[in-house]
């Protein structure tokens, strides 16, 4: 009966310290939520350049489900250019966090990785992996140690600034790997309960100066596009950063709502227990005195 | 080539520099919050043959521009 109580107590105090955790999430997650209202343009703005440029096909309003998280390909004018895709040399970043006890955000992110780099047969010289939180190199460190670029630690326990953005596109700028596409995977939020795994591309320089449709633009000159090429990455590195903390948060909140609710139906059926086994034991030693006292007789 | 970028700069350093001297010039009532998002407290670490490698280089080239100002 002692271990029921100490149970019963140990789930009543979890339960207060996951309401005080509650709390806490719920004002990181308006936070989260209004930074990234100021965060939006960062992704639009390099999106509309490159439908207007036609580097990526247009986004069609298709009610089929299956183009929604379609990875979004570099436009392909001529047959020939199918060869060449394959050996076009890609970065995938994983945007994610270190802190977990937030649902299936990071997993959704790794799953995808490992799928998109199995179907494209990835090996280490030509794709490589950046790991953007710790959870994501946890998750990938083993299947694809010897694609990984950099990894970056230290997200999620503060809010993110363009100064880590900036940091981590000059660190990728840095290493040497000259790519031409790239891809960030990361949670698109969309409301308190709904998030989903999005996927954005950014493109070298020497990509965007071959754009099909660059020659809309005029008096474009080549420092323009390096400043732009160089700027893009760590505009859309931000913005998936913004984007990956509203999602997480709101994710955790659910998650933590669902604890507190098991942790409550779960003190509920315990107090039950020990309320029904004190009752029975001090009905079992009532029966023995009663009996008792009438043997004696 | 700008001036900038003769020096060794990227776009990312001298736009994260006009930023930083822009929050600098802001009022006081306003400073204080935005210099808080002058600093990165994220770490970076390259990777080299399946491993993390000594991770000196990127900070330094980053944040030496970055705190001249």
């Amino acid at each position: 009966m002692t271990l029921c109580v100490k149970i019963v107590i140990n789930r009543i105090s979890f339960q207060h310290f996951h309401k005080v955790l509650i709390k806490t999430n719920t004002q990181w997650f308006t936070k989260a939520e209004r930074e990234l209202q100021a965060a939006r343009p960062f992704g639009y703005g390099p999106r509309k350049f490159y439908e207007s440029s036609r580097l990526i096909k247009a986004a069609v309003d298709s009610k089929d489900k299956k183009d929604a998280a379609a990875v979004p390909e570099p436009v392909q004018e001529k047959p020939e250019d199918q060869e060449a895709q394959k050996k076009l040399k890609r970065i995938y970043i994983a945007m994610t966090s270190d802190r977990g006890l937030c649902g299936g955000v990071h997993s959704g992110v790794a799953r995808r990785i490992r799928r998109e780099m199995t179907a494209r047969n990835a090996e280490g010289t030509t794709h490589k992996l950046v790991c953007v939180g710790d959870k994501a190199r946890a998750l990938l460190r083993r299947a694809y140690s010897t694609s990984m670029l950099v990894t970056v630690k230290d997200i999620g326990r503060i809010a993110p600034v363009f100064a880590d953005a900036s940091l981590m596109a000059t660190a990728i700028a840095e290493s040497g790997f000259t790519y031409d596409v790239g891809e960030i995977y990361y949670n698109k939020y969309f409301t308190a309960v709904k998030y989903e795994m999005s996927i954005v591309p950014f493109f070298s320089k020497i990509r965007i100066e071959s754009a099909p449709n660059m020659t809309a633009f005029d008096d474009v000159d080549d420092d323009q596009l390096e400043c732009y090429a160089e700027w893009t990455l760590a505009a859309l590195l931000y913005y998936a950063l913004k984007q990956g903390a509203a999602s997480e948060q709101s994710a955790r909140m659910a998650a933590m709502d669902n604890a507190t609710k098991n942790a409550s139906e779960m003190i509920r059926k315990l107090t039950l227990l020990f309320n029904r086994t004190r009752q029975a034991v001090i009905t079992r030693e009532l029966i023995e005195i009663i009996s008792g006292a009438a043997a004696l007789k | 080539m700008s001036a900038w970028r003769q020096a060794g700069l990227t776009y990312i350093n001298y736009s994260n520099i006009a930023a930083k001297v822009l929050r600098r010039s802001l009022k006081q009532e306003f400073r204080a919050e935005a210099l808080k998002r002058d600093e990165s407290h994220v770490r970076v670490t390259p990777w080299a043959n399946g491993r993390p490698a000594r991770k000196l280089f990127f900070e330094t080239t980053f944040n030496t521009y970055l705190k001249r100002f």
